[in-house]
């Protein structure tokens, strides 16, 4: 195990107490860890902002959404995120992470982080609640090699 | 044992118990200590030797005090004459100073009170204290800084990665190193410890929330309160970064 030996080193463990990503993002893995019964279902999902243009499913996990869908899709999350309740931000912030796993898993270009270290952390936090195609989806986009990751375009 | 008699990291262990939780304001623990008379500043003065020895110590070492003794005869010799002094516990807890504060304060003033003893008890043979070593005030108090936020967090990190290895988290702690520290992704921890990625933020989670507890428990214990401690980390990096 590696030793703590300089101050570099003590200086990323003090990084770690903030929050690397959305903290929403971490709040859902805390509900996941605890299994508090408050993790955005699937069918939250199903029928939350990623159903503003279609089939939820069809459009992000089978990869027929358009750009113009993934962008109305990241209004709708953005706008429940900003005005939701508690719930209904989680559910944003969880929409946009399994957007995000879909952008990298079908079109190799990130969409809302602005670094593969982030998007990594993005996507591990929301795997750690889903279940079904969608944390199928998440996972997938985890092991997407990062060189065939575009950056994000503006 | 009560609560008040328990040592802090039994306390931590019983806050831990609430899961996430942080631990009670430690600064509570120093005061509760202070009411239970002898045995309790035996307990006070056992904390701040075991955890404030070090960074003091790497300070004078680093110093132009240095030349007067070793670092750790000069430590001992300060925790001596001010621990042994009647009320000096109870003077920090009214100066509502930091621990690590007003401990400095004292180092400089015992370090500047041995030049001095020094110099007049022996001017003839030790000509070298002719010039009496200097410190800017505020630049000791900076460059402690510096060493204790260091010190602190390794001690930190040692007693989260006991703490997980006591609660079988050993490999939690491990890919929370690697992630940290290492800048391993989570992908790369899904990959080196066979986990999904879920399990491995989940798993990592579960060592830095322990790790947080344990530098809020460090840093009330010196002082910081709790609606502090966010300004008191962002300014314990910004002492690391001066590095």
């Amino acid at each position: 195990m590696k030793q703590i030996s300089d101050h570099y080193d003590c200086l990323k463990l003090l990084v770690s107490l903030n929050d690397e990503t959305d903290p929403l993002l971490v709040r859902l893995v805390d509900r996941a860890r605890r299994a508090d019964g408050l993790f955005p279902t699937c069918s939250a999902l199903d029928e939350g902002p990623l159903a503003t243009s279609g089939n939820a499913r069809d459009l992000y996990i089978t990869g027929s959404a358009s750009d113009a869908d993934f962008a109305s899709a990241v209004k709708h999350c953005e706008t429940l995120r900003a005005n939701g309740n508690a719930s209904q931000r989680e559910l944003a912030a969880l929409s946009l992470a399994i957007l995000e796993a879909s952008s990298i898993v079908h079109r190799k270009r990130l969409l809302i982080s602005t670094s593969t270290q982030e998007a990594d952390a993005r996507l591990a936090a929301a795997a750690t609640g889903l279940t079904s195609e969608w944390e199928k989806l998440v996972q997938a986009a985890m092991h997407v090699p990062v060189q065939t990751v575009l950056s994000r375009v503006a | 044992m009560s609560d008040t008699t328990a040592q802090p990291s039994q306390q931590s262990k019983s806050a831990g118990q609430s899961r996430d939780s942080f631990p009670m304001t430690q600064r509570g623990w120093l005061v509760a200590q202070l009411a239970q008379g002898p045995t309790g500043l035996s307990r006070i003065n056992g904390y701040i030797m075991q955890t404030y020895a070090e960074p003091l110590g790497n300070y004078v070492a680093g110093s132009t005090f240095r030349s007067l003794s070793t670092s750790a005869d000069l430590v001992a010799g300060f925790f001596a004459s001010r621990l042994a002094q009647e009320g000096y516990i109870e003077r920090w807890v009214a100066s509502n100073l930091p621990l690590r504060r007003w401990l400095i304060n004292g180092f400089l003033f015992f370090l500047q009170e041995e030049v001095r003893r020094r110099r007049n008890e022996r001017a003839e043979t030790m000509p070298e204290f002719a010039t009496e070593p200097t410190c800017q005030a505020e630049t000791a108090v900076e460059e402690f800084d510096r060493l204790w936020a260091a010190s602190m967090v390794r001690s930190a990190a040692n007693s989260a990665r006991e703490r997980c290895a006591g609660e079988g988290f050993s490999v939690h702690w491990q890919m929370f190193e690697n992630h940290f520290v290492g800048g391993a992704s989570y992908s790369d921890l899904a990959t080196n410890f066979t986990v999904t990625g879920g399990q491995a933020a989940s798993m990592v989670r579960t060592a830095a929330i322990r790790f947080r507890q344990a530098v809020v428990e460090l840093l009330l214990k010196d002082g910081t309160t709790e609606d502090e401690l966010d300004d008191e980390v962002a300014r314990l990096m910004r002492a690391l970064r001066a590095d």
